[in-house]
């Protein structure tokens, strides 16, 4: 049992800082909100500063955060499993980065899949996870991952295609 | 062109790839929730000092009073805490009992006016003494559901030392345990939390203080540590048959004789015992009245 210290504070404050950036995009891509994906991205660094000796002992510190990062957004999702879904929000994200009608193409599709499959197919296509660290992750089987992550695909294509077909 | 695996790579790079959120905003928005829900389970974490009985944090820092077991007791106790005491306890006559072995005179004592299920008492004692200011949390219950002695010396949270632990046997079929941890406060002086109960068959009794720094030596037994309210009080509180479910006539009639015993004033609003608004400052009860003959 070890005692904080201000290094371990520095630590965490360096190792924040470089997986912000990812952890953000991922969670946009998971949300499809800006504010919200800050939300989850703080949520995720402060679990990751309580169990900062975890963090710190952890092979692979970036794995650590992201899997707390998708159980907090599985989660969040959860509790408002039974709300409505939110539209689509960048926010300030569309006037600070341009956002191109590509962009809320996407979310907009994204956002019409399943929960779980959504978290599937940005972990498998986003993050690069295989199937096994997915499946651990979200707590689905390999097959289970597998069979949601075509089936995403599925409805994706079917989606994008129907929105490109809809604005040509 | 079809959407496939490499293409909604693609897709997502394009969407993401060049995002830049506010870096600096998001760290330390994390390190500040980080801090706070650390704070919060240090908090709730005290109960850590009994590991299974976490909810007795609650009478820590969220007050007195409340029902600090998990609810699924099955009612009064059969408890042998007390021999000849036969009077329900109050949290009136838990604080008496407790005042009479403290030779400190209270700065604030009552209860933070919640409902204790039956089966239960509670009470609170705060004193300012040149060791620093302590907070007494004082509780009998029968409301064991999740109590486990034997995890008595786990610590609660990441943040928190065990720096003593001990479990003995009493000649009355009892156990009386000890338990000290420090908690790591950030930027401040340490807290620490001295746990002192005795447990019977169906009934716990306790006192925990709380106290913030002006520990002189934690290296030397916890006896010595210049506690602002010492071990050895404590056990002999926990130890007294009046300090229990039950009690006497005369511990009753003190705990009446209280003056100044806040029924909900006692608000306990942070574990900084050092700090004087850690509870509602009343005018100094009276003791005399509640002294033993």
């Amino acid at each position: 049992m070890r005692r904080r210290t201000h290094e371990d504070d520095d630590a965490f404050t360096e190792l924040a800082t470089v997986m912000a950036p990812r952890l953000f995009r991922t969670a946009l891509l998971m949300c499809g909100d800006w504010h919200l994906a800050e939300d989850l991205v703080q949520t995720t660094l402060a679990k990751m500063y309580v169990g900062w000796d975890k963090v710190r002992r952890a092979d692979v510190p970036e794995a650590y955060a992201r899997g707390t990062l998708t159980k907090t957004f599985l989660s969040h999702q959860r509790i408002r499993r039974n709300a409505e879904m939110p539209t689509v929000d960048l926010g300030d994200a569309q006037a600070a980065s341009g956002v191109t009608g590509d962009r809320l193409e996407l979310f907009e599709a994204l956002r019409k899949l399943d929960v779980l499959d959504r978290a599937v197919v940005v972990l498998r296509y986003w993050e690069d996870r295989s199937v096994a660290d997915t499946a651990a992750e979200v707590g689905l089987s390999e097959g289970a991952v597998r069979a949601r992550a075509s089936r995403a695909l599925v409805r994706l294509r079917t989606e994008l295609s129907d929105s490109t077909a809809a604005t040509s | 062109m079809e959407l496939n695996e490499t293409k909604l790579k693609e897709r997502f790079e394009t969407a993401v790839g060049g995002v830049s959120p506010n870096v600096s905003a998001l760290v330390d928005g994390g390190s500040e929730r980080g801090a706070q829900l650390q704070r919060r389970r240090r908090a709730q974490g005290f109960g850590a000092v009994v590991a299974s009985a976490a909810a007795v944090a609650a009478i820590a820092y969220v007050g007195v009073d409340q029902g600090i077991f998990d609810s699924d007791a099955t009612g009064p106790s059969n408890g042998t805490v007390s021999q000849a005491p036969t009077e329900p306890s109050t949290p009136r006559s838990l604080a008496a009992v407790a005042m009479s072995h403290i030779g400190l005179e209270p700065f604030a004592v009552g209860t933070d006016g919640g409902e204790s299920p039956e089966g239960q008492v509670a009470a609170g004692v705060a004193f300012k003494t040149d060791q620093g200011n302590a907070e007494l949390n004082l509780v009998a219950t029968s409301h064991l559901g999740n109590w486990d002695s034997q995890r008595i010396c786990e610590p609660g949270d990441e943040q928190t030392v065990v720096e003593a632990c001990d479990r003995q046997a009493l000649d009355d079929g009892g156990h009386l345990m000890t338990v000290a941890q420090r908690a790591s406060a950030g930027d401040g002086p340490d807290l620490y939390f001295v746990f002192v109960a005795v447990e019977y068959p169906g009934e716990l009794v306790a006192v925990i203080e709380s106290t913030r720094g002006a520990i002189s030596n934690t290296d030397a037994s916890i006896e010595q540590w210049g506690l602002p309210v010492d071990v050895t009080t404590m056990r002999a509180i926990v130890t007294d048959p009046r300090f229990g479910l039950t009690t006497d006539a005369e511990a009753i009639r003190q705990g009446q004789a209280i003056e100044d015993f806040k029924e909900g004033g006692l608000v306990q609003t942070d574990s900084d015992s050092s700090s004087a608004t850690a509870v509602e400052e009343p005018p100094t009860p009276s003791r005399s009245s509640a002294t033993p003959n």
